[in-house]
């Protein structure tokens, strides 16, 4: 294989190396293929150099064994190199004698980018409820831990996929109302706009409308007197004008 | 003299304040409603408008603006404001002048020319005025009745502290057809019609309004 820049061994081995890394969703998807896929373009397409072609064609050895012993159900390369979420279905990483028309790697790459799969091939392996146990799913196909039947989700873990959404809500949620009124003596053009309208749409016996505002003030934790003591404070300094309008204020939900 | 006109969000007759207060040869200054700073100047002028969209209560929330700080600080230390419509229900919100201001009665947007008769011209912005004297103004609102309680009232009527009322049809059902109100020490004046829209002849039903700010000049020149 020496002087041979683009040689057959070079670039199946490279295509091995490039294969498995691409299986260690333990580096993060896209970003990884993008990094190793530069790195294998490097390696296998430029110029010979006896330093690098030893190592490359020994990994890519390695992986090629590995390869065949998961396509014949004796080992999983996944699982040797420590990976554990694998979600891509295995027909995407088999070895390019599944496509033989399509050899080149860089259509073989494509073809193994976990991102572009369709999300229906990979909805039955995802642990749903496990992930959410941790943190609410992306929306996009991702490698969320314990995706692999048969084997025990990992809640603990966060990965740049399976992250904690900031607009979780918190457990403890509770509600204050503010009731503000017009005092009695203060004209209510639109309370008696709506009193007018009644008899009109034929509900008789309303002597008086009164019209007012409510807020419902959502608090996280829980209600304590001090909080309710602040909640008055903003209830007489912005929410109401104690000049024209009186307040009330109570817990809906403690 | 150096006058601010303060800009809040949704403030339409700032440019014709500050025009109001060059016509009678004051320096009006353009004050921004999310500076503290007051930029030296010697009095204020809240113009009208729909602040922040008249939410939650018109002015309600322009009170509380960064430059409202300062211009409730140094009002209550007795420098000159002019609250004009939405700076009426400003300096009410604020609580430097008594009452509110709630929807007209018969609940329409009302704009049209409002005579009004000068019944204080013990304050900063009325002194120019005769006690008695009939003006002519613009009048554009949709929530210009002014209400407050029967006690108030009665302390204000008797503390001289009606600046204009209304003559003729009330026109928004403010009580007892009060226009204007002034604070206790006459330096802080609220009214609502628009004084700045009455300031030439070519665009004004009169000239009627130049003597709220003529007032404002002579005051300081004399002083």
């Amino acid at each position: 294989m020496a002087g041979a820049a683009f040689g057959a061994p070079r670039v199946f081995g490279g295509f091995r190396v490039f294969g498995g890394l691409r299986a260690l969703r333990v580096f993060g998807g896209l970003r990884a293929f993008g990094a190793f896929g530069a790195l294998w373009v490097v390696v296998a397409l430029g110029p010979a150099d006896a330093r690098w072609s030893a190592p490359v064609e020994l990994a890519g050895l390695l992986w090629g064994v590995l390869e065949l012993a998961a396509a014949v159900g004796v080992a999983d390369p996944l699982v040797v190199a420590g990976a554990t979420g694998s979600v891509v279905p295995r027909v995407t990483s088999r070895p390019p004698a599944t496509t033989p028309a399509r050899a080149a790697p860089q259509s073989q790459a494509v073809t193994t980018r976990p991102e572009t799969a369709p999300r229906s091939r990979l909805t039955p392996a995802l642990p749903v409820d496990a992930c959410r146990q941790v943190a609410r799913v992306r929306p996009s196909s991702h490698g969320c831990t314990g995706a692999r039947p048969g084997r025990p989700p990992r809640p603990g873990r966060v990965g740049w996929a399976c992250r904690p959404s900031p607009t979780r809500r918190s457990a403890r949620m509770a509600r204050v109302v503010v009731d503000v009124m017009l005092k009695p003596e203060i004209l209510d053009p639109q309370g008696q706009a709506v009193a007018h309208a009644l008899p009109r749409l034929g509900f008789d016996g309303v002597t008086d409308v009164r019209q007012g505002k409510r807020f419902e003030l959502e608090l996280e934790g829980d209600v304590t007197e001090e909080r309710l003591a602040q909640i008055r404070g903003a209830a007489e300094t912005l929410l109401s004008n104690p000049v024209i309008e009186d307040y009330t204020v109570r817990v809906d939900q403690p | 003299m150096k006058v601010g006109v303060v800009t809040f969000p949704g403030s339409l007759d700032d440019r014709d304040a500050a025009r109001a207060v060059r016509i009678v040869g004051g320096e009006a200054v353009a004050l921004w409603h999310g500076d503290a700073d007051l930029r030296g100047v010697d009095a204020v002028v809240l113009p009208g408008g729909f602040s922040y969209g008249d939410y939650l209560r018109c002015g309600a929330i322009a009170r509380f603006a960064p430059v409202m700080t300062a211009v409730i600080e140094r009002a209550q230390q007795g420098m000159p404001v002019l609250g004009i419509c939405n700076g009426f229900q400003i300096l009410c919100e604020s609580h430097l002048l008594p009452g509110a201001l709630i929807r007209n009665d018969h609940r329409k947007f009302l704009c049209r020319d409002q005579e009004l008769v000068v019944e204080s011209v013990a304050t900063s912005w009325t002194s120019g005025y005769q006690s008695g004297q009939h003006i002519v103004v613009p009048l554009k609102n949709g929530e210009g009745g002014f209400v407050a309680s029967e006690d108030t009232l009665d302390r204000i009527e008797g503390e001289g502290r009606v600046v204009v009322r209304y003559v003729g049809d009330n026109p928004n059902g403010s009580y007892r057809a009060i226009a204007g109100v002034a604070n206790e020490r006459g330096n802080v004046v609220g009214l609502m019609p628009h004084p700045e829209h009455a300031v030439e002849e070519l665009t004004g039903p009169s000239t009627d309004g130049l003597g709220f700010f003529s007032s404002l000049l002579r005051a300081a020149v004399n002083a």
